[in-house]
């Protein structure tokens, strides 16, 4: 049963069927939607259950021969690195679709049938064995979202919808190129043609080959990610999007620009990845500084948060460009917590802004008295986002900390100043809505507070943080092996050995 | 008596530029097509000499389809000027500028 | 059997403040008062069988470690989520769950009228689990965890009166402190890591020879681990957050500032002192900032007018007289003083809180005088904390202060240096310390008389600060120099990995009982001269020194300067970044683009006239063009 192929084809069923609702009939828009995406979530866990963790190659393969001239193939699957991914889609996809069908804006089943697409393309991405089917979900992804943006976002939508995918765009086409000539290469190389990642993996490149064809992935994901200074579009895209497409935006396009670097860049060019490494973690340390600062000073709570995936995004790259095998994995854990982080601080975000009719936070105040359980959890949530020692974001955050310490030591201390400010900012978010003499209406608070439909979209992605803050073996130990393999090359070409212990922890092992 | 080759080559420039004179030169629409269908019986009067002189009958055939061509594209032409002269009642391949930029 | 018993211990107060935050609606007081008290009795009675437990085990066998489960495995390094049971931890079990029982006795009544009794509950137990946490955990990743939850804990119990803006900002300002703490600790764990290859306490210790004696490396660990203390500890340059700190009430101030959170930093120092021992140079720096801070905070705790903040500063500087003994190697007397601490700062908060109680929230100290009469308990609790606090000879920082002192002398010429400080340190500490008493106390009552009749408080306040009182006075008696040494036996297996041991000389001791002795005396005998003598003295005098005096008052302009070096400037830079580099930088890089793209299609489709001649001409023009190419072509290949 190729389960991988239907995690992408129930959505796109649904969204089909989705779009050919009448718009009148909304209950069942609901139902499919929310039907499509339940499904898609069983099948998710269904893989999940067919994983083997103690192989780091692609498994569960789904292969079919598309264009054998040319070495097209449709092939998917999963490994460590995406297995998590595919979840943290379909379970936050499921989420928003709840949060979406609760206040479903005109035209809601075309609407719905969007979401389903960009679902679509993010899973299709995440499994994608062959560089030219990841191109084709890498646009995909990105045509519901332009659209969703376009007809149901702010006042300023066109332009902002418009300089989403063209910016994007530019990046995608460099990386188009870069995919042919690496076939070409590749051709060359083998004898055969073929866009199979396993198959080009083990490729050499020359070292101008590999920088070149890196840079060309890189800007693409550069400015997907985003990574400074490719970020320009984040403010208008994330500030006008309806929410719960900032939300998946943040906690999910984002990803697949990691991914592609885990996936692509780092494994198929390791010269290319280790000339380029410390231009690459200075702009992401730059990131760091610079997003957490602007962060600070947001007045929306929106781009506040949004500024802040910035500099979160810029330890997930540092802990990968490192090559260090805890920073990551660190990394790779870091993906799925910032997700999961993300979406429940855009979700208290969308609760408040709808409460209160605003997302300023000059104009709000004291919510907490009226609003408690609100105030629990979005304390919670801040926890989290600021990484807290002992929440999940901290796991992440340290084995980059620690894996990015050992190689270059002073990247890490100014990673730092990125963990402080968090703090700042977080709780400038907290204290000005929750904290303080109310501001407007005594029972604004209480309008706020947590229903039963916000409970059930805040409810999971708190436990998930919880459950990863207490057992990250489980999560870790599914994804190390890939991760270890798909840094190995680049740490043989940075001359580092492949796991590194000091001799005494070694000797002493045996200590109870 | 036979026409030389010459004759037809000077004929086909002859009339090649009559008709290239005429479109840069002509604001009616009418004799634009005209001219053009002048270029275009100089391309076929070019084809037949040749194909004559090689004894290969391929450059008949195409003046042929040259023809059947020049008259559907006379037919489109003829009716986007009567189109336009329909809505605006003047013939002045200047005016219709509208497409711009 | 001792690990499981220390599971409870530290679940214990967890379950009681997840019932309560999860409890539907609002319990009858009673309720919360049974989970919230009752889960710290049952945790406390836990300990209290521990400690016996290891009492009757051979001092040699009285550490133990438990892991629950291999919590990660990363990267080649694996951690367990695991305790460690030793006389050190147990201690601060002890103190943690012991005070913590009393406090939260005392707050049934001192918090009866606050809407929110079980929200404070609820983060008190979730506070003395994180401390539990905190002392109990067998790796640097765990202790970081508590330290985190700690933080976390303080921040919202400080800002419990959330709708107070300066209980806000007061918590924000902890909570930040707090996180530059938790960097500066992550970055101690960090190195460790690396260069030990572990991040568990035994694993470490064991080999902590391999950071090299003296070596930069050594001293980079331990500060790095200092600037986690430091600002646990509220030492300088980090200790503006715990006097502002005193906005939350009064019971969160004795559990937090005077009896478990700051004195986490001192464990940590005398918990990794087999890290601290490798660098003489970071020891001696630990101390010098220690003692400076003593002196500070004592000239600052001496110009302060409300009673609270009076105690605050003092916590400041009895914990630099703590940091100092730990970073010269005195671990013990560092311990002991934390002891001693815990009794007499929670007794004197406990008491201050009742005087607040009892005159309806009013801290000054302008506003106070003569409740000899009307507040009996309050008044022996202060007095017996005055005492102790000052090392009147007899009670409890009698012991604990000199034993410090002494050891210093043994500890070479920095240790001198911080022996001369700490005297006159406790000269002042005694002088602050009875100013407050006699101003409040003693004297006329204030012009007017009180509002409402001070009342005195029921049982649930008034026992615990007796039992502290009492505490005060005897608790000393369990280190004496020349006779039983009870603290520093007990602590003997934690510290028999020091490599040099301080011994004080039997002169070296006299000395130091003899000097600090008289200074403690004297400063008691001005504050009588000053306060008590004559109530109308002080008033005359307040011109003196007015300057320096005011400097003192706003504790040496440390909050103003951070405000000018480092959050103005952080606040302008995020500010010019936001509206001015993001538009022209990033964004213009898009919109320069789009600007580019545009103005090329202007150009060229400058040659989309709309003249269908010209469009025929450019065709006939290219076809010349072309046919001329075609014939040099021709012509050049025939």
């Amino acid at each position: 049963m190729p389960w991988v192929s239907l995690l992408v084809i129930v959505p796109l069923v649904a969204a089909i069927v989705l779009a050919m609702i009448p718009q009148r009939d909304r209950m069942l828009a609901r139902t499919v939607a929310l039907a499509g995406t339940g499904l898609t979530v069983a099948v998710s866990i269904v893989v999940l259950v067919l994983f083997d963790r103690g192989s780091g190659a692609l498994q569960q393969i789904d292969h079919v021969d598309w264009i054998t001239s040319l070495g097209i193939s449709w092939d998917l699957g999963v490994d460590g690195i995406s297995i998590w991914l595919v979840l943290l889609t379909t379970v936050l996809f499921t989420l928003g679709m709840i949060a979406a069908c609760q206040h479903l804006p005109e035209r809601g089943n075309m609407f719905l049938s969007l979401l389903l697409l960009s679902e679509v393309g993010l899973l299709g991405l995440f499994t994608s064995g062959d560089l030219v089917l990841f191109y084709v979900f890498w646009e995909f992804m990105l045509i519901p979202f332009a659209f969703l943006i376009w007809t149901w976002g702010g006042d300023n939508r066109r332009r902002a919808g418009l300089t989403f995918v063209v910016y994007t765009m530019v990046g995608s086409l460099i990386m188009l190129v870069a995919i042919i000539s690496t076939a070409l290469i590749a051709r060359d190389h083998l004898g055969y043609a073929t866009f199979l990642i396993r198959d080009i993996q083990g490729v050499p490149f020359s070292g101008t080959a590999s920088t070149l064809l890196f840079a060309g992935f890189v800007l693409a994901f550069a400015i997907k990610l985003p990574l400074w200074p490719f970020h320009g579009w984040l403010p208008l895209a994330y500030g006008e999007a309806p929410i719960v497409v900032t939300a998946l935006m943040a906690a999910l396009m984002s990803k697949a620009g990691v991914y592609g670097l885990l996936r692509i860049g780092v494994p198929l060019f390791p010269d290319g990845a280790n000339t380029l490494l410390i231009p690459i973690a200075i702009l992401a340390l730059i990131g760091i500084v610079y997003g957490s600062l602007l962060a600070w000073r947001a007045r929306t709570m929106r781009l506040l948060v949004g500024y802040s995936s910035l500099a979160h995004l810029g330890f997930i790259v540092l802990g990968i460009m490192v090559f260090d095998q805890m920073a990551a994995q660190g990394a790779v854990l870091q993906m799925i917590n910032h997700g999961v982080v993300v979406a429940a601080a855009f979700a208290i975000v969308m609760m408040l802004g709808r409460g209160t009719g605003t997302e300023d936070m000059d104009r709000l105040g004291g919510l907490a008295k009226g609003a408690p359980r609100l105030a629990v959890a979005f304390l919670i949530v801040t926890m989290a986002a600021l990484a807290l020692p002992g929440s999940n974001a901290f796991v992440g955050e340290f084995f980059i900390l620690a894996g990015v310490f050992r190689q270059f030591a002073w990247m890490a201390v100014i990673a730092m100043a990125g963990v402080i400010y968090a703090a700042v900012y977080m709780l400038r978010m907290y204290q000005s809505t929750m904290n303080g003499p109310a501001k407007g209406v005594a029972d604004e608070g209480r309008k706020t507070e947590l229903r039963r439909g916000d409970a059930i979209v805040l409810v999971p992605l708190i436990l998930i943080m919880f459950l990863i803050a207490l057992w990250p073996r489980v999560f870790v130990d599914a994804s190390a092996k890939a991760t270890d393999q798909a840094i190995a090359p680049a740490q043989v070409v940075a001359g580092r050995p492949l796991i590194q212990i000091a001799p005494s922890a070694a000797a002493t092992r045996e200590l109870p | 008596m036979t026409v030389p080759m010459s004759a037809y080559l000077v004929l086909s420039i002859v009339l090649l530029g009559l008709g290239m004179l005429g479109v840069m030169r002509r604001r009616n629409p009418l004799l634009l097509l005209l001219s053009i269908e002048l270029m275009l019986n100089a391309g076929n009067i070019l084809l037949i000499g040749f194909s004559r002189q090689w004894d290969d009958p391929a450059g008949q055939i195409f003046a042929l389809v040259v023809m059947v061509v020049a008259a559907a594209e006379v037919v489109i032409g003829l009716g986007l000027v009567v189109a336009v002269f329909r809505s605006r009642m003047n013939l002045d391949v200047d005016e219709m500028s509208s497409m711009k930029g | 059997m001792q690990t499981t018993l220390a599971w409870f211990v530290l679940v214990l107060p967890l379950l009681g403040g997840i019932t309560l935050v999860a409890w539907p609606g609002e319990p009858p007081r009673a309720v919360t008062r049974l989970i919230g008290i009752g889960s710290i009795l049952i945790a406390f009675a836990l300990a209290v069988t521990i400690f016996v437990s290891l009492l009757m085990n051979a001092p040699d066998d009285r550490t133990f470690t438990s892991g629950l489960y291999e919590w990660i495995s990363i990267g080649g390094t694996s951690l367990d989520l695991s305790i460690l049971v030793d006389p050190l931890s147990v201690m601060m079990l002890l103190i943690i769950t012991g005070v913590g029982l009393l406090i939260h006795l005392f707050s049934a009544e001192y918090m009866e009228n606050d809407r929110d009794y079980r929200r404070f509950f609820a983060e008190m137990n979730l506070f003395v689990f994180s401390m539990l946490l905190l002392v109990l955990a067998g790796n640097f990743f765990f202790l970081i965890v508590g330290w985190g939850f700690v933080g976390l804990a303080s921040y919202l119990l400080i800002g419990f009166w959330y709708e107070r803006p300066a209980a806000v900002a007061a918590a924000k300002k902890a909570f930040v402190m707090n996180v530059i703490g938790d960097a500066g600790l992550v970055l101690g764990a960090l190195l460790i890591l690396r260069q030990l290859g572990t991040l568990d306490f035994q694993q470490a210790f064991a080999n902590a020879d391999q950071l090299g004696a003296n070596s930069g490396t050594a001293l980079a660990v331990c500060l790095l681990l200092f600037v986690g203390a430091a600002a646990k500890s509220a030492q300088i340059p980090l200790h503006t957050w715990l006097p502002d700190a005193m906005e939350g009430p009064t019971p969160v101030s004795a559990l937090i500032h005077a009896a478990t959170m700051v004195t986490a930093g001192v464990y940590l120092i005398v918990r990794c002192h087999a890290l601290f021992q490798m660098s003489e140079l970071a020891g001696q720096i630990i101390a010098v900032i220690g003692a400076a801070t003593l002196l500070m905070a004592a000239t600052v705790a001496l110009q302060q007018v409300d009673i609270k903040r009076v105690l605050a500063w003092s916590t400041v500087s009895q914990i630099g007289y703590m940091i100092m003994a730990a970073g010269l190697g005195a671990y013990s007397a560092a311990m002991f003083h934390l002891l001693m601490h815990a009794f007499f700062k929670a007794c004197l908060f406990l008491a201050a809180g009742i005087i607040i109680h009892a005159l309806h929230d009013e801290q000054s100290l302008n506003k106070m005088g003569g409740l000899k009469k009307h507040l009996r308990v309050a008044y022996f609790g202060m007095a017996m904390g005055c005492l102790a606090i000052a090392g009147f000879p007899g009670f409890d920082a009698f012991f604990s202060k000199d034993d410090i002192l002494a050891t210093a002398l043994a500890a070479g010429p920095v240790g001198v240096a911080c022996w001369i400080i700490g005297v006159v340190g406790a000269f002042i500490t005694a002088l602050y310390m009875f100013r407050l008493l006699f101003r409040a106390f003693f004297g006329p009552e204030p012009s007017g008389g009180y509002a409402h009749a001070p009342h005195p408080s029921k049982w649930w306040m008034a026992v615990p600060v007796i039992i502290l009182g009492v505490l005060s006075l005897v608790g000393g008696w369990i280190q004496v120099p020349f006779g039983w040494t009870g603290m520093s036996d007990w602590l003997a297996p934690v510290l028999a990995d020091v490599q040099h041991p301080l011994e004080p000389s039997n002169a070296q001791v006299w000395l130091t009982i003899g000097v600090s002795t008289a200074a403690v005396l004297g400063g008691i005998a001005l504050a009588w001269w000053l306060f008590a003598a004559d109530p109308e003295r002080r008033i005359r005098l307040a011109a003196v020194a007015g300057g320096p005096r005011e400097v003192m008052r706003e504790a040496y302009l440390f909050d103003q300067a951070y405000d000018d070096v480092f959050i103005e400037p952080g606040r302008e830079l995020g500010t010019v970044l936001l509206d001015d580099v993001e538009p022209r930088g990033p964004q213009g890089l898009i919109t320069g683009t789009a600007a580019v793209i545009r103005n090329t299609a202007r150009v060229v489709s400058a040659s989309e006239t709309g003249f269908v001649r010209s469009y025929a001409f450019a065709m006939i023009a290219g076809l010349a063009v072309a046919g001329v190419i075609l014939a040099i072509v021709v012509a050049g290949v025939a």
